[in-house]
């Protein structure tokens, strides 16, 4: 039962992701000043916003831009913290003590202040909150993965592998990280949702996304100045920012428990 | 048998020097990467920081000026080793904004972020043991079930929405406490000293501006809390609940020995050491959350002294900002470290 409501959950998702306009009801961008901060109604289901856009069709069309660059840095952290801690555990001696030195000094870091300073100093765009997040995720997957290639590197088909000299980038790509894919998964998935945090926290700093961007933090840091006169602005576009962020939170909860079957 | 013991007792500081250089030079490189990351990626970007500087108004020739000034027409190493001869000599700059040397406003600022964090630190933590003990000893009463769904979703919300919701209903609704900013020194005619709200009103003997400067807090910090509250609870539950199956409970029970007590005296002190190191690394969220959480409350601290540089691409404040946050948490987690042979006799030995 739980399983099929997180997969329609997931499913609603996708679908907001790739086709926005299909679930939103109006234009994210259609300004109509007369009917600005209404209280949500079956015209607009979460009411409208300062300069009478409707909030929940920029909630939808945001979710492609929040939900879709989290996953993009995930995925880039995944893919660079794999490269580097699998060879960090395979080559060993200095190669891994090099990597790992640099690996502790990010780990070392408040990270989200790093990605604060980052982005402040690549500059406020999308762009430059995305490649900070990457700067400060893709360590804590070196070192998991480096952790696992350890675990496995002795074993008997490696040592086969090897002894019938077929080539490191070889072994490492087909014999070694498919055995790091399932952890690697399943902390991506927690992060999806730890990452959206993050990303929306600096958008809400205005260091993300730029006006008139739907993105999640934007739409709720531009909330922020009408809290006196409207609570649906900042609460209902938050309360979507929570489900998203908690179905991959329990999802990955739920990954990792299934790990040991 | 004396000289043996002097002998143990000179390595067993040798080894401490040894070690107390070691996290210093490690204090070092961390601070060091903070400080050429930034420097690296601010000259990558394609924007120009004298025209920044100099502001949209200014000619050419007033932007070359500033460019001379600020040292931005010398080569690229030279700009780099001329920054970081000034952060060694903490000579951070001016700010752009305030026009004061940067390291004047970090000691203005920066007590008012230090009263949030503490009282925030010091709340959760207490709550998350509490919690955590009493989820470990009734797992299956209510209130434990209540604490696991709110856990789970505890981590899923963001501090700045916390906050927003906090203010809706709190501030804007019920108007229980103050929609935003800390003491109002001027209204109360408290002396500005310290920079944390509480203290200056203690130190001016003002009681309702200290009444005041207390409810100014609750927001901030609950929502800092809420935060922070759901991974160290869980932990506290999990290593609790290990702790509680082992063989010496149940000898203790045996002894007679009160629940209580058993789970206070005995079972909580084995299991705090993995609690503590997360509050530790916690600690370094605590201080990211709280630029949120100020921004979000108008809170007088880093925080908002950050946002402020963030906007303006005031670039001294930031790069500042970052070093203090970094050397605090590095500080934080080598004293966490230093506390765990205090609590966990078995580590004493090594």
């Amino acid at each position: 039962m739980k399983r099929i409501l997180i997969a329609l959950v997931l499913a609603i998702i996708a679908i907001t992701v790739v086709a926005p306009s299909l679930i939103a009801t109006h234009d994210p961008f259609a300004l109509d000043v007369i009917n600005r901060l209404q209280p949500p109604s079956t015209e607009h289901l979460f009411g409208t916003d300062e300069a009478g856009r409707d909030i929940f069709s920029r909630v939808v069309h945001g979710a492609r831009i929040t939900i879709g660059s989290s996953m993009a840095i995930v995925f880039f952290a995944a893919l660079l913290g794999t490269l580097i801690g699998a060879s960090a555990g395979w080559f060993g001696g200095r190669i891994d003590s090099y990597l790992m030195r640099v690996v502790d000094v990010f780990l070392a870091f408040p990270y989200l202040v790093l990605a604060m300073a980052l982005a402040a100093s690549i500059g406020r765009n999308m762009g430059s909150s995305i490649l900070a997040l990457i700067l400060v995720w893709w360590p804590g997957y070196a070192r998991m993965v480096r952790g696992q290639v350890l675990s496995i590197k002795n074993e008997l088909f490696v040592k086969a592998s090897r002894a019938i000299g077929t080539g490191n980038a070889r072994i490492l790509r087909w014999h070694i990280v498919p055995h790091t894919s399932r952890a690697v998964i399943v902390r991506a998935t927690l992060d999806i949702g730890y990452v959206t945090i993050a990303l929306t926290g600096l958008s809400f700093l205005g260091l993300g996304a730029q006006n008139p961007s739907p993105e999640w933090g934007l739409l709720i840091s531009n909330a922020k100045a009408y809290v006196l006169f409207g609570w649906w602005y900042s609460v209902l576009p938050g309360l979507v920012l929570v489900g998203v962020v908690s179905i991959f939170v329990v999802l990955g909860d739920r990954l990792s428990k299934e790990k040991g079957r | 048998m004396k000289n043996a013991r002097t002998l143990t007792s000179r390595s067993r500081f040798l080894s401490r020097a040894a070690r107390f250089l070691n996290r210093l030079w490690w204090l070092l490189v961390v601070v060091w990467t903070a400080v050429t990351l930034t420097f690296v990626l601010s000259r990558l970007i394609p924007a120009d920081p004298a025209r920044l500087a100099a502001g949209l108004q200014a000619g050419p020739e007033q932007v070359e000026e500033v460019r001379r000034q600020l040292g931005l027409d010398r080569p690229l190493l030279e700009q780099y080793f001329n920054y970081l001869s000034g952060v060694a000599r903490f000579d951070l700059g001016k700010s752009i904004q305030t026009r004061q040397p940067v390291v004047d406003d970090i000691f203005k600022y920066l007590p008012a972020t230090l009263e949030l964090v503490f009282a925030a630190f010091i709340t959760y933590a207490i709550l998350g043991i509490v919690f955590g003990v009493l989820w470990a000893r009734f797992p299956r009463s209510l209130g434990s079930k209540a604490l696991s769904l709110f856990t789970v979703l505890g981590v899923a919300l963001p501090v700045f929405w916390i906050g927003l919701i906090l203010q809706v209903v709190f501030a804007a609704n019920l108007k229980w406490f103050p929609l935003a900013g800390n003491l109002p020194y001027s209204k109360y005619q408290v002396e500005f000293v310290t920079g944390m709200g509480t203290v200056d009103a203690l130190l001016a003997g003002d009681i309702p501006a200290f009444g005041f400067a207390l409810k100014a807090m609750v927001l901030p910090v609950t929502a800092l809390v809420i935060s922070q509250f759901a991974v160290s609870t869980r932990l506290t539950r999990s290593t609790m609940t290990s702790e509680l199956q082992k063989q010496y409970v149940t000898a203790a029970r045996a002894r007679g020995s009160s629940e209580a007590r058993i789970t206070i005296f005995d079972a909580l002190r084995n299991a705090l050491n993995p609690v503590i190191t997360m509050l530790g690394l916690q600690f370094g969220w605590l201080l990211g959350g709280t630029i949120l959480v100020e921004v979000v409350f108008s809170w007088p601290g880093l925080g908002l002294y950050a946002f402020n540089a963030f906007r303006t691409f005031d670039y001294n404040p930031i790069l500042a900002i970052t070093i203090v946050i970094t050397i605090t948490f590095v500080i934080v987690n080598e004293l966490v470290s230093l506390l765990y042979p205090k609590l966990d006799p078995r580590l004493r030995r090594q």
